[in-house]
């Protein structure tokens, strides 16, 4: 028999999030106190908190300092297949997304963007910045590029909701650092962290536009569903 | 490789075949089949490692060299080229498990899987690495009466995906959610992280084509490997892993 590890930590994960069903709570009650809640469930304080730290990492709950655990809103579902096309995922415009025009670009982004496969210069994209948020709540920054020449084409390319067949997307998926300058746009807290989707766009071979994404990696549930060939 | 090697593998296929070695065994050691088979233990080796590369046998540190259906690992069912992937990047993926349970469905997996909450379930809690290279954690759960005899089942040497095979599960749809969140205590240490460390989650759901669940995966990845795990295409309206272009 392997090496058994103590797991404890999976197992109180799963009974608060029990208990917040089964008491019905709604995103901003107020969960038990610790004692209480360490009581209830027959563990120590510092083995109840381990759990509650991973459920405030994953986005479920979060800690108002001096004040107890409060139940997060649900995680917004989005569509990776749509992921730079919002406006194409149904799901997310009934969510309530909305998004508001900023300046503010983080250093790295504007890197990856000038040194992208694009061949025009930086400062002639076509560029949007935006602020993505669903039912008022911050999800991420979105950084939007696009070849000036392929504007007479597909003039809003990431505001289209109907994507052609003939452009291929190529997408990846990082963790991204956490930095000081997104606490106040994505209303951070040291819980939280960040993802960094970027889609590539081409069409007949050539790269004609680029979205950078920062998402608040525990404030979404990045959704794909593949069906296996028979 | 030399033909001798081919030769020998093919002796050895036949075996595998004829049931001489039977699967959910190991074959006899270099050792023995230098003697039986009268060639050097290079050449062995060579036969050897073309019946892993077909998917005929797997070698397990420190137990031997088993017969199993497919070089397909645990991956397989979620991720069908990553151990390719991972393979292209110089790494040797290699899985080890860090706790089993036969537990209750519960409260959450009463919900996941559509049963009731004192349904039989078993429980799978696994390290992957490459090369000694923490990669992520999987923690899996299946219902207890889809695998035949499972609490005695190796899963060091065999894949959930090779007892779904046997046991005439067929999954068609895999759904998976991607997220960030953090990693802390054992988890952290297992992962090589720094307490508090992000990650990137994925929770895995694995059905049937009649809408069963199979099986239900949450997967914590080590932020330098996500590449291997999330990266996509989208082609003519349909999303792609790139793990899954295999």
């Amino acid at each position: 028999m392997p090496k058994m590890y103590n797991l404890l930590s999976l197992d109180i994960e799963e009974q608060v999030k029990q208990y917040i069903d089964e008491h019905n709570l709604q995103p901003g009650d107020k969960l038990p106190s610790e004692r209480d809640f360490s009581t209830m469930l027959n563990v120590t304080r510092v083995t109840l908190r381990h759990a509650l730290e991973v459920l405030i990492s994953e986005g479920s709950i979060e800690r108002h300092p001096g004040s107890g655990y409060y139940l997060c809103p649900p995680k917004t579902d989005r569509e990776l297949l749509y992921y730079c096309f919002p406006y194409k995922d149904c799901t997310l415009i009934n969510e309530g997304y909305t998004t508001e025009k900023i300046s503010f670009i983080p250093e790295q982004i504007r890197n990856i963007a000038a040194n992208s496969a694009l061949p025009t210069a930086f400062a002639d994209l076509v560029s949007n910045y935006v602020l993505e948020s669903v039912a008022g709540r911050p999800i991420g920054l979105t950084y939007m590029f696009q070849q000036p020449e392929s504007t007479s084409l597909f003039p809003y390319l990431f505001e289209m909701n109907d994507i052609p067949d003939e452009l291929t997307i190529t997408q990846t998926i990082r963790i991204f650092p956490y930095e000081e300058n997104l606490v106040e746009p994505l209303h951070l807290t040291s819980a939280d962290s960040l993802l960094l989707i970027s889609n590539f766009v081409h069409y007949r071979s050539q790269t004609i536009g680029i979205s950078l994404s920062l998402c608040v990696g525990n404030r979404v549930n990045l959704i794909t569903s593949i069906t296996l060939p028979e | 490789m030399s033909d001798s090697a081919t030769e020998v593998s093919q002796i050895i296929r036949e075996h595998i075949l004829d049931k001489t070695y039977a699967y959910g065994t190991t074959i006899p050691s270099e050792r023995d089949l230098v003697q039986t088979l009268q060639v050097n233990r290079n050449v062995i080796r060579n036969a050897i490692d073309l019946l892993i590369e077909e998917g005929l046998l797997k070698r397990v540190q420190g137990k031997g060299t088993y017969v199993i259906k497919t070089d397909i690992d645990d991956s397989a069912i979620h991720f069908k080229g990553m151990s390719e992937l991972l393979r292209q990047a110089g790494y040797t993926p290699n899985s080890k498990v860090l706790t089993t349970k036969t537990r209750a469905a519960g409260h959450k997996y009463s919900n996941i899987f559509h049963v009731p909450d004192d349904t039989g379930m078993f429980q799978i809690v696994r390290l992957r690495s490459g090369n000694n290279v923490p990669i992520s954690i999987e923690n899996t759960t299946i219902l207890h009466e889809s695998i035949q005899n499972v609490e005695q089942i190796d899963f060091q040497v065999y894949s959930l995906y090779d007892m779904f095979s046997i046991n005439k599960i067929h999954i068609h749809t895999i759904r998976h959610v991607f997220s960030s969140s953090r990693t802390y205590n054992t988890f952290a240490r297992l992962l090589g992280l720094e307490e508090g460390s992000p990650i990137v989650s994925i929770e895995i759901i694995s059905s049937t084509k009649d809408g069963l669940v199979a099986e239900h995966t949450e997967v914590m990845v080590v932020p330098t490997f996500a590449k291997y795990y999330t990266d996509g295409i989208i082609r003519n309206g349909e999303f792609h892993l790139s793990s899954q272009l295999f």
